[in-house]
């Protein structure tokens, strides 16, 4: 049944390189159509993400998705139906055995299809931050459907390879003068970008009782950054697979709050994104700007091991364009990170900043108090593998407390204050009857129970 | 392709794993006449696509879609591998009786990359072209085996697929979607299981045709064993295709298989 909203619908077309690996996804077009027309805005992913396919077949396809589309948009005009444009959209997303799909159709207000599908594209361009400046690349495509039940358009250009569009209307596109566009203009185009992903566990931690800005920030900041960073910073610990990890450092002009809003930039702060060998983000956080060098933290010699490489290379995160909190902030709730070997907790939702304690503890804190609001405890495997954290037997639970205190017998020179103050403010919480708990199964890798 | 997946698929006919959506797929507001969706198993990580998301009375598609992979399998022709499938999860009027299909990592419709209206199939650059070329005429196999099923919807832009495993398997054609075969529409039940004749094939399939690889696979098709269609036919459950009706598809398709060779004439549509 449809719905009774005669607004405009729309799609988003992803294509996967790989099906058989879904993480790896580029979203290249917005597909819209309203009661009175079609639009499809976007771009061939090739151009755009700089992707480099070597099988032939995937090579023409990734040069082709646009016209992909546009193809597909043609054969289902073929037939149209009683409410032709709104018709096409259901007829071409719903079958479909191909590396490019379509993401779940949505409602947006308004009656203008074309402003629907340019709007969103541009949303997605500016998470993506991926299309290469100068390229010309954009491309829109408008059919419209009159009284009589026809669609028709004009035809302005033909740049589909041989395939004739017929009746419709494809042109390049002719950017605004948006700021992010001026920033695209001014980066240098990298030949291939680097991919980077979230883990499933580290998904399901974001989204399952985490603070919402958390989500949003991977979702917005993060995305951006990666894209953006002013420098990247290689080796994230001395010892262990995370000695391969790198950071990317860099100002945003905006930051991102609970409800998912734009805001403000914390003052003086830079924000960092780390990631881990295999190129999975874990973590990402605002941090303090060294005073004297913009877009750098302080503390770099402390935090990193490698030297610092700027400009940093370009790399794209993906998968993370739907992320939002499925489940409202729990503080008895610890989020153990695999991937990053280290434990989140948050006993409140304050949008907050990092602050490094020592090599085992960071500290969040709000900020609009600076009061803790959280903290992270890292290098967790190493704390087992050194008996700080004793263990009678495999797949017991472990209070988060253990490794609170384990950290601080490994940094003695760090204020015994400032753990105090943790617990303490842990402890408060409304309905929060013990600290979290930590299952240490026998593989290692921790997982998370609730107190 | 993998002929270890090949094999088991062939020999399963109801598999029992838990098959998930896969992808973030559109799920359109009104599913079409045979919508279908990526999945992937939990147990086995392999992806496969699931169609329909509409019933069709007694002429079950999934079942269709079962008895075409498996005949295929059995006369080297390009048909993805096939199992059934109950969906748990289905909302009505969905169908529970599903089929999935195979799915490979690298896939697109043969009309998303060429016109297949036409003989040279329009495809730039050059290079390209001689491999899409290449591809068809390998298995053009599949007009013989669209004779024998009497495939109807064979010139579709979305009826073959593309296929590629990684960057070193060349590609091949694999032919889909056999829901508009056989028996679909009542004509064989209105007396016409005899008939053989010239169903619309694609100018470009037809310009690539080998004529002796699908005389080839006219007669790889003559020569399978009544037996061995029998048991393919007759294995599905009741539930998918009701036994009346297993009956008499058995024995359409034994009669137009002894036929096939000598109605040559009046069904192959290539060079």
């Amino acid at each position: 049944v449809r719905s009774n909203l005669m607004g405009v619908r729309y799609t988003i077309c992803t294509y996967y390189p790989d099906l058989a690996r879904p993480a790896l996804a580029y979203d290249f077009a917005v597909l819209a159509a309203s009661p009175q027309g079609i639009a499809l805005v976007g771009v061939n992913v090739a151009d755009a993400y700089g992707l480099q396919e070597r099988h032939p077949l995937a090579k023409a396809i990734a040069e082709q998705t646009f016209q992909i589309v546009v193809r597909r948009i043609q054969r289902s005009l073929q037939h149209p139906g009683p409410h032709a444009c709104l018709d096409v959209l259901d007829r071409i997303v719903e079958g479909n055995l191909s590396n490019i799909q379509y993401r779940s159709i949505a409602e947006a207000e308004g009656d203008d299809a074309e402003v629907t599908a340019d709007r969103v594209f541009r949303e997605i361009r500016q998470k993506a931050e991926a299309v290469p400046p100068g390229d010309g690349a954009r491309k829109v495509l408008r059919f419209s459907q009159g009284l009589n039940g026809t669609i028709s358009g004009t035809t302005t250009e033909n740049d589909h390879g041989g395939t004739e569009v017929r009746e419709a209307s494809v042109q390049s596109y002719d950017p605004a003068s948006q700021d992010v566009d001026q920033q695209l203009r001014e980066r240098p185009m990298m030949a291939k970008p680097l991919v980077l992903r979230l883990d499933e566990a580290d998904r399901r931690a974001v989204a399952g009782g985490m603070p919402a800005y958390v989500a949003y920030g991977l979702r917005y900041s993060a995305t951006k950054l990666v894209q953006s960073a002013t420098v990247m910073y290689p080796g994230l610990r001395r010892v262990g697979r995370l000695r391969e990890g790198y950071a990317f450092c860099g100002r945003l002009q905006q930051a991102y709050g609970n409800e998912g809003e734009a805001m403000s930039p914390p003052d003086g702060m830079v924000y960092v994104v780390y990631v881990d060998p295999d190129g999975y983000v874990f973590d990402w956080d605002w941090v303090q700007e060294e005073r004297h060098h913009p877009g750098y933290p302080i503390d770099t010699e402390l935090r990193f091991m490698g030297d610092p490489v700027a400009p940093a290379p370009e790399a794209v995160l993906v998968g993370v364009e739907d992320l939002a909190p499925a489940r409202p902030f729990d503080p008895r709730q610890a989020h153990p990170s695999p991937r990053g070997d280290c434990i989140f907790c948050y006993f409140r939702e304050e949008f907050a900043f990092a602050d490094r304690i020592d090599n085992d503890l960071t500290v969040f804190r709000s900020r609009a108090t600076g009061e803790p609001t959280g903290f992270k405890i890292k290098n967790v495997e190493r704390m087992l593998e050194e008996g700080r954290i004793q263990l009678a037997a495999p797949d017991l639970d472990v209070e988060v407390q253990a490794f609170l205190l384990a950290s601080l017998l490994r940094n003695p020179n760090s204020k015994i204050e400032v753990y105090s103050i943790l617990i303490g403010a842990w402890m408060r919480q409304i309905g929060h009857t013990g600290p979290p708990k930590i299952r240490v199964p026998r593989a290692g890798s921790v997982c998370s129970t609730r107190a | 392709m993998d002929p270890a997946i090949r094999s088991r698929w062939r020999q399963e006919v109801v598999n029992t794993e838990q098959w998930e959506r896969h992808l973030d797929q559109a799920r359109p507001v009104r599913s079409g006449e045979a919508g279908g969706f990526l999945v992937h198993s939990a147990q086995t990580g392999l992806i496969g696509y699931l169609k329909p998301l509409k019933s069709r009375g007694r002429y079950s598609r999934s079942a269709y879609e079962k008895i075409a992979s498996d005949l295929a399998y059995e006369i080297g022709v390009n048909v993805p591998p096939v199992v059934l499938y109950r969906r748990p999860d289905a909302q009505s009027p969905q169908p529970r009786e599903v089929s999935i299909s195979f799915a490979w990592g690298g896939a697109t419709p043969w009309g998303d990359l060429f016109d297949i209206g036409a003989a040279d199939g329009g495809v730039q650059p050059p290079a390209l072209a001689a491999l899409i070329r290449r591809l068809v005429a390998a298995s053009c196999g599949v007009m013989a085996l669209d004779a024998w099923l009497r495939n109807t919807d064979r010139n579709n832009p979305g009826n073959a697929v593309l296929a590629y495993a990684g960057e070193d398997d060349p590609g091949q054609v694999f032919y889909v979607d056999f829901a508009n075969a056989m028996d679909f529409d009542g004509h064989w039940s209105a007396g016409n299981h005899q008939t053989f004749q010239r169903l619309p094939v694609p100018p470009l399939l037809a310009a690539c045709a080998v004529r002796k690889r699908v005389e080839e696979a006219a007669q790889r098709i003559a020569d399978l064993p009544d037996a061995v269609v029998a048991d393919i036919v007759g294995r599905i459950p009741e539930d998918f295709l009701a036994a009346a009706v297993r009956e008499q598809l058995l024995e359409w398709l034994v009669w137009r298989k002894q036929r096939l060779v000598p109605a040559w004439g009046q069904w192959y549509a290539g060079k």
